[in-house]
């Protein structure tokens, strides 16, 4: 009995030694920003003079009649909403043709997924010269007036450059995600269903897709994550430009926050975007496990 | 025509069409970005997409003849070596007592949920308050920012540590435990080395991470071009040379060198090590 509670002690003991480095780290550079930050943001205050006045909720109700935060929003939500069905819309087809009996099909997978591997920086410094250089070079040659300008000029085709190369990089992932999941899929249910007489369209819509679900909203939340914080893209692309028409809500943080002295207020910002983003992710795992739960 | 077990279709030619113009999608910035930099500046007026004539070489001696790059690659390996070989020690450290306690001590479920918390919260949240931290702290430099990657990294790397070590048995850890083997030494002698899958997967999203990483670099790295990364380097180059066209492929060549060489050989691990737990998350 005795040699057991020694041993006991000498496990907690380790047990505390092996945890408190990590969860130290943790709690100084993860959780103090974040709680340091629901502090400063009741305050008027540009991060660094003494004076700083105390208002409550002055900034949140601020930055909602904000107009520039306001149309970063909605920047925000078209860019999200087009980049979520198209990746989704992508990747799926993409995995459905990958899923079949390919010749060479390790090569053709492995090209796929290489822009995944890339930063997000240089695929947009590298589509910046062909939207800028590339692009109206073809349409010089050709006579299109359409390519001579680039994308990117254009306040209203801006977002659409940029979802381009987002889209590019963004659907290796989910693809490889979709394939995994077609995968779980019992050969004898599609087999059973042909022979049953149902057609490739019925059997699509009543077997694939539901065993697909899951992975659709995983994907959902990464990819509605990847939108709302875009920044990257934007500052090797169009920095935000041409007249604002592109600027992020992110961006738009980090140049009010670090630039224009309104800390306070950008913490603000990004709180609230925040809140709309943990909302998102926690109604996708209460629903994921609630279906776990119905199997 | 119709074949035994044919729910799986064999690709007709349409499919291998459609697929090629994905291929050549992909294939085709990549192309540009390997021939461009072996043009003069002349060279690329003629024709964008043309195989270089001369191959030359000078727009390599002139990135390579300024300091910027070496520092950049430099930095880029260190920060990411020194982290990810930080994270690969101190990530299953932290997940074992938590996924071994959380069945005798509710102190280790609270801990592990108030970490696993971390989870949603996106890094842009915390970007101000932290780097009024860092300032504070002296830590906008190299040892700094590894501190943060490490910090950054707790979350996530908790929730696949634990998820992991659920699904291994114990009873090897309990053999040694009544052998009189000590939490410590049942820990590095049996249970890490069970865990290779896992710690391949962390320190293959992890490092992909930190490399290709923009944003940190940008907020604690940008005083100098000695403490540059390899993409605060692409960027600052960008804003100098901005009308440089071959010049600024040059950079990005080099800049995804390292990478292609590392996925050539690779792939397989890096693919599954992207995708791996993304599904549970």
């Amino acid at each position: 009995m005795l040699g057991k509670s020694v041993k006991n002690r000498e496990k907690y003991i380790t047990y505390a030694l092996y945890i408190i480095p990590g969860f130290v780290l943790y709690l100084c550079l993860f959780v103090t920003p974040l709680i340091l930050g629901i502090y400063y943001s009741t305050f008027d205050w540009n991060g660094f003079s003494k004076k700083r006045d105390f208002i409550g909720l002055g900034n949140y109700i601020d930055a909602l009649t904000d107009d520039r935060f306001t149309s970063a929003i909605l920047f925000n939500l078209r860019y999200s909403i087009l980049l979520i069905i198209s990746i989704i819309v992508i990747s799926m087809v993409l995995a459905l043709l990958l899923n079949k009996d390919l010749k060479a099909r390790g090569f053709i997978r492995s090209v796929y997924f290489f822009p995944a591997v890339v930063s997000m920086l240089t695929a947009s410094l590298i589509f910046n010269e062909i939207y800028f250089r590339a692009i109206p070079a073809v349409g010089d040659l050709l006579g299109i007036a359409a390519l001579q300008k680039s994308v990117l000029s254009s306040p209203s085709t801006a977002i659409y450059g940029i979802l381009f190369v987002h889209v590019w990089q963004g659907v290796a992932i989910p693809t490889v995600l979709f394939l995994a999941g077609l995968q779980t899929i019992p050969g004898e249910i599609l087999e059973s269903s042909l022979i049953d007489g149902a057609s490739k369209w019925q059997q699509f819509w009543k077997i694939t897709i539901p065993y697909l679900l899951p992975v659709v909203s995983v994907v959902l939340v990464l990819v509605l994550r990847d939108g709302l914080m875009v920044f990257d893209y934007i500052v090797g692309l169009t920095d935000g430009g041409p007249g604002g028409a592109t600027t992020s809500i992110v961006m738009l943080v980090y140049r009010q926050g670090f630039e224009e002295m309104k800390f306070s207020f950008a913490i603000a910002e990004a709180l609230m975007i925040s809140v709309v983003l943990i909302a998102v992710s926690a109604f996708q795992m209460i629903v994921i496990n609630r279906k776990s739960i119905e199997d | 025509m119709k074949q035994k077990g044919s729910y799986i279709n064999r690709a007709r030619w349409y499919v291998y069409a459609i697929l090629a113009v994905g291929i050549l999608i992909i294939a085709l910035p990549f192309y540009l970005t390997v021939i461009t930099p072996f043009k003069t500046s002349s060279e690329i007026l003629g024709n964008f997409f043309s195989f270089p004539k001369s191959f030359y070489l000078g727009n390599f001696m002139k990135v390579l003849s300024k300091p910027d790059y070496y520092y950049a690659i430099g930095n880029s390996i260190i920060i990411t070596g020194i982290a990810v070989a930080i994270m690969s020690i101190l990530l299953p450290m932290l997940a074992y007592p938590l996924s071994r306690g959380m069945r005798e001590k509710r102190i280790f479920k609270v801990i592990y949920f108030i970490i696993v918390c971390g989870i949603f919260v996106p890094f842009q949240v915390r970007m101000l308050p932290l780097m009024k931290l860092v300032n504070a702290l002296g830590l906008m430099n190299i040892p700094g920012i590894i501190v943060l990657y490490v910090a950054t990294s707790v979350c996530e790397g908790t929730y696949l540590y634990v998820g992991y070590m659920a699904s291994m048995p114990t009873s090897m850890e309990e053999a040694a435990y009544i052998d009189g083997a000590s939490t410590n030494k049942t820990f590095w002698m049996i249970v890490y080395p069970l865990l290779r899958p896992i710690t391949a997967t962390v320190l293959i999203k992890n490092s992909l991470w930190i490399w290709n990483d923009f944003f940190m670099p940008l907020l604690v790295l940008n005083r100098s071009y000695k403490l540059h990364t390899i993409t605060l380097f692409q960027h600052s180059f960008k804003t100098a040379y901005t009308t440089d066209y071959t010049l600024a492929f040059t950079t990005f060549l080099m800049s995804i060198l390292p990478i292609m060489l590392v996925y050539i050989f690779a792939q397989k691990h890096i693919i599954s090590g992207l995708t791996n737990g993304a599904v549970k998350g």
